[in-house]
Parts: structure tokens; sequence; C-alpha cells
């Protein structure tokens, strides 16, 4: 996977600006950017433009967005700030911001104490509910739903929304969330090296501990986690060991390679191959102080917010080395050598008429010996074009269907040395 | 009562239709565009509405300052994208109606051939004389990308139907097929012989090209087994005259029980090939000039057709059981 630097966000309006948030939709099209004064711009994945610029709310000035959700559609973004307020925002209509919710004083409440502010926020893959984690280390899930309700007395009745906060751990030293694919475990990492697995139960609406993991030979706090489905081997540098540390992990490539994000050298990545731990690249950054890394599903993207308000993406633009990409997609005659392999020309391969040399291949397919009768009523006899073809049905991509899969294992708790 | 047979009524150029398209959301709208430098946006009258023979246009674009060659509908049917002789790609609010250009896309260095919107519409896709295919935003009217594709003037650009394909066809007789986010060539095929390639169309399900060459002859490639060593072309279809001028094909679909293709002949004749079966269903005595343009509805089993020089009229076909005669 080669990755080059390719643009960087030109938002750039004053030096106290930093990446808080990053998030793609669901199809991987468009990337929000949230920025500590509360901002957010969308970032088209592909042409790289940016589409929309989302000003911070004067009423929240100085709050950082924390984490961001996109609905299914595109239509709606949910996002949440330091300071406990999470906005809706409908492309729909204008002006963008549905409506701005404050849960500060019920998360206040529930940590005892008198202020509460957010550090990140997981969206639900189907919008079921929010995982939220306090500067204090609590765990929180925020159900949003609709009731029927009179408004005022003796006025009409309305749907409104109602938000359902269930304490999943207070005071716990949580550092980050992840979901399931499904989300129907949360795993969150604490300051003592260890995951914690919860269930969550739509119908009970509670979020219960199952799993407390020691992540063995870890002695720093862990400060994020990604999921996947394989057995998770121990990835570093292999030249300067445990002193180089991360800052931001994710996985790339459906899962193939793990991106992690060096802490305190600029926006430095290393990507090591997931199944065999094996260190593919180094990627420079911007030399700017790093914020978040985040890759990609659809695109194999590699984004990296800096605390400059910048964001590097790397991608595998241009071509790889061989298979798609390579000489032989342009011509079929040619095939691409091997690197460092001495290329031994034939005896006739320059004869004229020869094997391999000169003129074109045939591609035609089956049309030698074929008659077709004149005006082409019958158009028969054309050879190997028999079979019947269907130009109609399209098979959706499973990526897209992630509803309809079964709930797979996650990991193994094992860790291969 | 399958076969088709004119709608009484018709559409005018002053010079060759060069494109028609059926806008993809609404079966009773068509855009036409035309040497004369113009795009003529049609509204079909309803089914037993009586309506003049000759159509008057419901909008019509001009600002080319040469002829237009290719026009491409956005997925909601509000936007269309022209390419003009002039170098230039303009984009146009047909709903609105608006006199001027959205956003004009400067770049090509010679006429602009084809066009394509990919399915999300917020990528353009554009070939010229110039031998590239440049990808656009459309918002912004940045160019996204260049890509020296051919070796010849580009003749047709089509995009798969989840956007991350692009096929593109040329006079030096070759189709590539491009990965759009990575733009590197993913597939070179041709023909037999090498024939000048006219147009090159992704069916539906994007997992066959249909492409036209000036021999007279449409084919249907797989895409998943085009290589030197069994060529890929799962079907051929011949009858139609196509040896000097880069006549469009379509696909008709609206009865997915008969899948055909319509494809205009220099003869000024329309031929409908039944996909899986190759032979001829229909030869529609269509124009009396060449016909390089066609388009079919995948709403209602519906074709439009537009003439060269000598009947640069635009005409609307559909079988007596889609009751819109």
């Amino acid at each position: 996977m080669v990755c080059t630097p390719m643009k960087q966000d030109e938002v750039k309006e004053s030096e106290e600006m930093s990446v808080t948030a990053l998030q793609y939709n669901r199809r991987g099209t468009l990337l929000a950017v949230g920025y500590n004064t509360g901002k957010i711009i969308i970032v088209d994945s592909i042409t790289m433009c940016i589409l929309r610029e989302i000003p911070k709310l004067r009423s929240m000035a100085g709050a950082a967005v924390v984490g961001i959700g996109w609905s299914k559609d595109n239509r709606v973004m949910w996002y949440f700030t330091e300071s406990c307020k999470m906005l809706r925002i409908d492309f729909e209509n204008s002006p963008f911001v549905a409506g701005v919710t404050d849960l500060a004083p019920q998360l206040a409440t529930r940590e005892k104490a008198n202020v509460s502010s957010l550090v990140s926020c997981v969206v639900h893959p189907r919008f079921q509910y929010f995982a939220l984690v306090t500067s204090a280390g609590s765990l929180f899930v925020l159900e949003v739903g609709k009731e029927v309700k009179r408004v005022n007395e003796g006025g009409d009745w309305r749907l409104v929304s109602k938000l359902h906060i269930i304490e999943v751990c207070v005071g716990g030293e949580i550092s980050s969330a992840v979901l399931s694919k499904k989300g129907g475990q949360i795993f969150a990492s604490d300051a003592h090296s260890q995951v914690h697995v919860y269930n969550y139960s739509s119908v009970q609406k509670s979020a219960e501990l199952v799993h407390k993991i020691p992540v063995s030979g870890c002695k720093l706090p862990l400060t994020n986690i990604a999921l996947s489905a394989e057995t998770i081997k121990i990835l570093h540098d292999p030249v300067m060991g445990s002193s180089v540390q991360f800052s931001g992990c994710c996985f790339a490539g459906e899962g193939s390679h793990v991106v992690g994000l060096i802490k305190g050298q600029g926006g430095r990545l290393m990507v090591w191959e997931t199944e065999t731990g094996k260190l593919m690249t180094t990627l420079e950054g911007g030399k700017e102080e790093e914020g978040k890394v985040l890759t990609s599903n659809i695109f194999g993207d590699i984004v990296v917010g800096t605390g400059v308000g910048r964001c590097w993406i790397y991608g595998n633009r241009g071509g790889a080395e061989g298979g798609e990409g390579g000489v032989e997609a342009f011509a079929t005659n040619f095939q691409t050598l091997r690197k460092n392999v001495e290329y031994v020309e034939r005896e006739d391969e320059l004869d004229m008429g020869g094997g391999g040399g000169g003129g074109l291949e045939r591609t035609g397919g089956g049309e030698e010996g074929a008659e077709g009768a004149e005006g082409g009523k019958a158009g028969g006899g054309m050879e190997g074009e028999e079979e019947d073809v269907d130009i109609i049905t399209t098979h959706k991509a499973p990526m897209f269907e992630s509803d309809s899969e079964d709930e797979e294992a996650t990991f193994k708790l094992g860790i291969d040395r | 009562t399958s076969e088709y047979i004119a709608l009484p009524y018709h559409g005018r150029h002053t010079k060759s239709v060069t494109a028609v398209k059926i806008a993809p959301t609404y079966a009773n709208v068509a855009a036409s565009a035309s040497a004369d430098k113009t795009v003529h946006l049609w509204k079909l009258p309803n089914p037993g509405v009586r309506s003049p023979k000759v159509l008057t246009p419901k909008l019509t674009i001009t600002g080319h300052t040469e002829g237009i060659n290719d026009i491409s509908f956005t997925s909601d049917s509000r936007f269309l994208a022209t390419a003009s002789d002039d170098k230039t790609v303009r984009i146009w609010d047909v709903q609105r109606g608006s006199a001027s250009a959205l956003v004009e896309l400067s770049g090509h260095t010679n006429f602009v051939f084809a066009l394509a919107f990919n399915p999300s519409s917020n990528l353009l896709v554009t070939g010229g004389f110039d031998e590239k295919v440049k990808m656009w935003d459309p918002r912004t009217g940045a160019c996204v990308s260049t890509i020296e594709a051919h070796s010849e003037a580009v003749t047709s650009v089509s995009i798969n139907q989840d956007g991350t394909c692009i096929a593109s066809s040329s006079f030096d007789g070759l189709v590539r097929l491009w990965d759009t986010s990575t733009c590197s060539c993913l597939r070179t095929f041709y023909a037999e012989g090498n024939p000048p390639v006219s147009s090159a169309l992704f069916s539906p399900n994007g997992k066959f090209v249909l492409t036209g060459t000036l021999d007279d002859r449409l084919r249907l490639w797989n895409i998943n087994n085009v290589s030197s060593a069994n060529g890929g072309c799962a079907k051929t279809y011949e009858g139609h005259r196509n040896s000097q001028l880069c006549s469009h094909p379509a696909f008709v679909t609206a009865d997915r029980s008969n899948p055909r293709i319509v494809s205009g002949s220099e003869d000024g004749r329309v031929h409908v090939y039944g996909v899986n079966s190759r032979g001829t269903q229909q030869v529609i005595e269509g124009h009396g000039d060449a016909v390089l343009a066609v388009d079919s509805s995948g709403q209602v089993d519906m074709m439009a057709t537009g003439g060269m020089e000598k009947d640069p009229t635009v005409k609307f076909w559909a079988p007596k059981s889609a009751r819109l005669v």
C-alpha cells in the first residue's frame, strides 16, 4: 500500500485551530472534519473539494467538536461538542442547525459533579444510541427516541424527541470507546491498560459489563482502540521499540492493515500488515502536532487531522506497481516484469509472424468463421455467443448491507507474540 | 403490439441532432443537443391529449459558441451538462430554466465530445478530441483529474452504476476501463482488426460494456472476462450501418423480460436488437438521414431518436402496448 500526501485542508483560519473529530459517511464519499472552535467542514472524498462549512454557533464559542455521526442518506448529521451539546444538522433545509440539546445538566448530575465535558462520542451504525465518554472518565449511552407529548397545557399533541441516558461506567477512567459492527457491544479502554466490554440491550435499555480484558504486556494507559475480527498482534516500531508511543490507531483496507499515529513526531504514521504484523511503511506527516487519524473503508484513504487545523489525506492514487494499473492494463500484449529479474529475450521474439512479436492479438472472440446474415435478421452463428447474459440484475455490495449480517465474533482474547 | 411506432409529435432543430437524452426521473421529459449550438428541452404531451405535431421546446439552452456534441442529466434530472466544440462544458439548471450556465468547465484543448455524470452526480467525466479524459467537480468547476487516456480522439465516456469505473472509447480502436478514485487503467480491450470505436456504454448492472465500432458492429463485452486469452466479447450485433460517424446506442430495459439494444444507422434506420438473441427484432424507418442519437427511457418503454442534417428532427417511439400513442 503506497500512500503519499495528497491535499491538505485549506481552511486554516488561525494558528489556534486544531482538528478534533473526523468521520466518513457510510459510503465513504463525504468526510466531516470537526475543529476545536466548533466549526465543521464537509469534504468530498473523490474530488477533495470542500462542499460545506458549518460555522460554530455563537452560543458555543470555543466548544470543540468531539464526535460526528452521519445518517444513512447523508441528509442529517449529528455532532457533539466538548460542552456536552448535541446538535442536529439537516442539510436539506436552511438554516442547517435543526436542533441543539444540552446534555450537561444530566451528565453532571450523574457524575455528581458541577460540570461535565465530553471527550469523545461514537455513533451507533443504525442510530440507536450514542456512546459518550466524559473528561471524568465516565461512559454513558444516550438514546434519542420519539414520544407523543402534549407540548403546552391544552395544546396539540406533537412528536418530540426524548432522551434516555444510561450510565454504563461512572468515574471508571475511560479514555475512549468504540462499538461493534452492529452496535451490540461497546468496547472502552481505560487508564489501566484494560478494555471493558459491555453488552448493550435495546430492549432492557441497559449496558452490562461482560468482560474486562487486560492488555497484557502493556503498562501505559490505552489511548485508542479499533476493532477487527482477527487476532491482534503486537505492533510496534521494530527499531525504536517501546520508546515510540502512539496517540491513535485504526484499521485500514477492511482490516488488512493497521495504521498507528505516532505521538509527538509531527503526524508520522506507521502502517503494519495485520496478518503478519510486518511493518509495511512509515508515512511522513506535515511536521505538525498530531490530532486524529481515520481511514476510509471504501477508498482506503488515511486522514490525519492535525493540531493546526490541517488534514493530511494519504491515498493510493496514481496506480500501484503491477496488477491493476500496471502495464498489462494498458497493453494486453505486454507483461510487467518483477523487479530485479533479468529479462531473457527469446530467439524468435522479434521475428515477423513469430510467437509473441508484432501485430495485435486477436481479442474479438468467436467471430472467426461466423456468418452474419445480410440485414442481420438471424444474427446467429457466432461461436461462443450463445450463452445468455444478464445486463440488468445488480448485486448489492455486502458492506452496505451490514444490517443483514450476523454479528461476528469480534476478537480473540489471546495475543500472539 | 410490441413493435415500436412513432408518437404523433416530434421536435425540430436547424442542424444535425447530435445527442438525445430522456430524463432519468421524468419519462415525459427529453433533451436534444444539436450542431446548431442549442439544446432543446421537450415535455411530451400526455397520452390522449391533443398536441401539435411539431413540439415547442419547453426550454432552449443557448450560450455555447459552437455546436454541442453530448449532454448528460444528473440523477435527479435537475441539472444538464453540455459538451461543445467550443472546448467548454457547461452545466445548466433546467428545472429553474436559468438563461445562463451555472458553471463553465474549461480545460480541454480541443472539442469536448462526450460526457457523463456519475450516479451520485458529484463527478462529471468528459472526453475530448485532445485525447484526454477529465474528471470535474461540477459544484466548483474544478478539474479533479486528467487522464492521458488514448492516442486519438476520445469518442465516448460512460460510468458504471456505482460510480467506481469509467469506460472510454477512442478512434485509436481501444476501449479502456479506469478506476474512478485512483485513475489507474484497469483494462484495455479492442476488437479484431482494431476498428475505431465510436461508443462505449456500461450495462445497467455495470458488468458489461457495449461498444460500437466503425465496422458496422456492436459488441457486448463482459468486463470480468476481458483478456487477451479469451477475448471477453459476449455478444455481437450487426445489421446496422456505422462506418463513418459516431453513433451512440442505448440499452432498452423498461421491459426487464426482454432487454434490448437500440442503435441508429447511417442509412436513417433505427435497429432494435435482442440482447441475448442478437437478432434484429425491428428495423424502424426512422429518419431521412443518418441517426446518431438514440436514447431509451428506464421507466417506460419509449425511445427517442435524432437525425442528421437532412432530417434534424427528434422523434419519439413507443409500442402500442405502452399506451403512449
